[in-house]
């Protein structure tokens, strides 16, 4: 399915159909299975995309259209897609501080402006060392401290790999938030204001749509678009590649245009963990910002002064001391 | 039940506070639930625009409502430590503290967890902690810690009180039938025998050997929501002692407070003498000097090792900009020379 399709409109309707999908599944153990019962056929044949992330043709007879239904269940939502571990590799050299990874994010989760799940800092690690931009999402740690000090297992870790919160099951005590040592998780302090479209979408742990005031939130590595067979909408947007997103069991990690082997990459462009000395074992891994494509200022030359404002420190520490 | 001279003596001199609701103590009333009022009204605010009312943000997100909280769950903790111990050694001048003491320990142990209520971003959802608890969590340790504590502290007033409430039901006092029946209900059938004597001392014995390490490990599992997590400046090994200290050293200098004020209003003057205050006074100072102790060893370290993320928290903390935690650390370190060195200057004026 081509990404026109799945933005706005179309995604509402994909939802459903894979909402079927989903059902068929679990009520047969196998779309083949629900196709041999005997029922009348219509002989119209349509695609969906199976739990496996393959692409079946079922008759439309076998079709029940179920509005507003999550994609998947509460169960699966917290159990993850099996035989997965996702993982990503963010390319330092290329990233120019394009900043359309953070609002391709925003707008996928219906996020307003101010909040950013995925966000780019500037970071120079010491005193003579060059400043490099640095895209920061959620590490989904293999040791989350977020998830060790849950009081109400509202934030869990998947078999997958995911750290996922149920903003239903979220009372607010915003410990996870002072436990994440990268301060990654941010808390809906007002009312969200929700787009009508998905105003009536149920809510899924997957998804995180729609928001709800007085809970925590965070990047989710976007596990309804893998279930489609998609990169996650950051991954997409970035116009120089810089996030690999892939499978660490398949040992394949792909920015949309290439894809290659996560070891292979790793080794050949000692690729890191941020703050290993911390032993969260983040599953997002950095190459460093070694032979790159452009200039730290490129990313800081157009932004708009509230943004400038952000890395003054370090791009005109002269003006930031007066 | 016959009274002894001393209790009959405390009666006589407590009468008029049992018996009638003084205009002094409306005023009081209506004051205290006049703050109440405008706590509400900040409350509906908070309900109806969400939490961005309270200033806090992403990167602050517990704030003063923490501070109260950790504040008044401290003074519990050394409540029930001071009156136990007070207990325990049997001084003699100690009686009038301990009760004073469990009081204070009831109270903000009460006071205490409203703060996490009020922090806490759905409220609506607050019994997912019983629901769905995750022993793991530091936060489930908490709440389990404060609530054996409320048990035990409620229990350790209850049989401390358990003489007066038969005092009170034998008493001819001027007060409605209802309450002369409560207090007897109260009681429990205590008649003051030789065996119930001997039982009491048993169980009050038995509570204040319970609540001194109860107390020492709620404080330290207090201090764990801190030390547990990641931050720089909160991720150490001190926090656990840290805190029973502070909260002992905050517990006493509170207490001293409450000395004060119900000499004062209750004229307490034989109870509470100027004696009292002075050995609280050095309890204090012993105390201050092992939180100035503490308080040296932990930044000193850090500041010493100087590893990267200590050093911007020392940085931050002994900034010349930071007001706050210049006013606290000096005052709070020098304030026992108020209440301990200079007594005479003090208290002697005051009889």
């Amino acid at each position: 399915m081509k990404q026109e399709e799945i933005n706005d409109k179309g995604r509402r309707d994909f939802l459903k159909t894979a909402a079927v999908a989903a059902v068929a599944a679990t009520a047969c153990g196998s779309l083949a299975c629900s196709c041999t019962s005997k029922k009348p056929t219509t002989g119209e044949k349509i695609k969906l995309l199976s739990p496996e992330g393959e692409i079946v043709e079922v008759d439309s007879a076998y079709l029940n259209h179920q509005e507003h239904m999550a994609i998947v269940s509460k169960l699966e939502a917290r159990q993850g897609i099996a035989g997965k571990k996702f993982v990503m590799v963010v390319d330092l050299s290329r990233c120019k501080n394009a900043r359309k990874c953070i609002t391709a994010c925003q707008k996928w989760h219906y996020r307003p402006e101010e909040t950013e799940w995925l966000t780019v800092k500037l970071l120079k690690d010491s005193e003579k060392g060059a400043p490099y931009w640095f895209p920061k999402q959620c590490f989904h740690c293999d040791n989350p401290p977020c998830v060790k000090v849950c009081p109400v297992d509202a934030t869990f870790k998947r078999q997958d790999g995911l750290v996922l919160i149920d903003n239903e099951r979220c009372i607010g005590c915003k410990f996870c938030m002072a436990a994440c040592p990268y301060s990654t998780r941010v808390f809906n302090w007002n009312d969200p204001v929700i787009p009508a479209e998905i105003e009536e979408q149920q809510y899924s742990a997957e998804t995180g749509i729609p928001a709800k005031v007085g809970t925590v939130e965070k990047c989710d590595f976007c596990p309804d678009r893998s279930r489609e067979g998609l990169l996650p909408p950051c991954v997409d947007a970035c116009p120089n590649g810089v996030f690999y997103f892939g499978d660490e069991n398949e040992d394949t990690v792909t920015n949309g245009e290439e894809t290659i082997s996560f070891t292979q990459l790793i080794k050949d462009r000692s690729g890191y963990r941020f703050m290993e000395e911390l032993g969260t074992k983040p599953r997002v891994y950095y190459l460093p910002p070694k032979d790159r494509q452009f200039p730290v200022e490129r990313g800081y030359e157009n932004l708009p002064d509230t943004l400038k404002a952000r890395f003054k420190d370090i791009m005109e520490p002269e003006k930031s001391k007066s | 039940m016959e009274l002894t001279t001393y209790q009959q003596e405390a009666l006589d001199r407590q009468k008029p506070s049992l018996e009638k609701f003084g205009k002094k103590t409306w005023a009081w009333t209506i004051f205290y639930v006049l703050w109440i009022v405008v706590g509400g009204y900040a409350l509906y605010l908070q309900i109806s625009k969400g939490h961005g009312v309270t200033g806090m943000r992403d990167n602050v997100v517990w704030g003063l409502f923490i501070v109260n909280f950790i504040f008044f769950i401290g003074l519990s903790y050394a409540g029930a430590i001071i009156a136990g111990l007070l207990h325990l050694s049997k001084v003699p001048w100690g009686k009038p503290i301990i009760r004073l003491a469990q009081m204070m320990t009831i109270i903000s142990v009460i006071v205490g967890p409203i703060f996490i209520l009020l922090c806490v971003g759905r409220f609506d959802r607050i019994y997912h902690l019983f629901l769905y608890p995750r022993l793991q969590s530091p936060m489930t340790w908490d709440v389990l810690a404060i609530m054996t504590y409320f048990v035990g502290s409620i229990l350790f007033l209850y049989l401390a009180l358990l003489r007066d409430f038969a005092v009170y039901r034998d008493a001819k006092l001027g007060i409605p039938k209802w309450k002369q029946k409560l207090y007897g209900f109260f009681a429990n059938g205590y008649r003051g025998t030789a065996s119930q004597k001997r039982h009491l001392l048993l169980s009050e014995n038995l509570m204040a050997i319970i609540m001194i390490p109860l107390s020492i490990i709620v404080s330290s599992i207090l201090s764990w929501i801190f030390g547990m997590t990641l931050r720089p400046g909160w991720h150490s090994t001190i926090f656990g002692p840290y805190f029973v200290l502070g909260a002992l050293y905050s517990g006493c200098g509170v207490l001293i407070c409450a000395m004060w004020m119900y000499r004062r209003t209750h004229k307490l003057e034989n109870y509470f003498t100027e004696k009292h205050f002075v050995y609280l006074g050095y309890v204090m100072m012993v105390l201050a000097a092992g939180y100035g102790y503490f308080t040296f060893s932990e930044y000193f370290t850090s500041w010493f090792g100087s590893e990267k993320w200590d050093n911007e928290v020392i940085n931050k903390l002994f900034n010349p900009k930071e007001y706050g935690w210049w006013t606290l650390s000096p005052t709070s370190l020098a304030s026992w020379s108020r209440l301990s060195l200079l007594p005479s200057v003090n208290y002697a004026g005051q009889t």
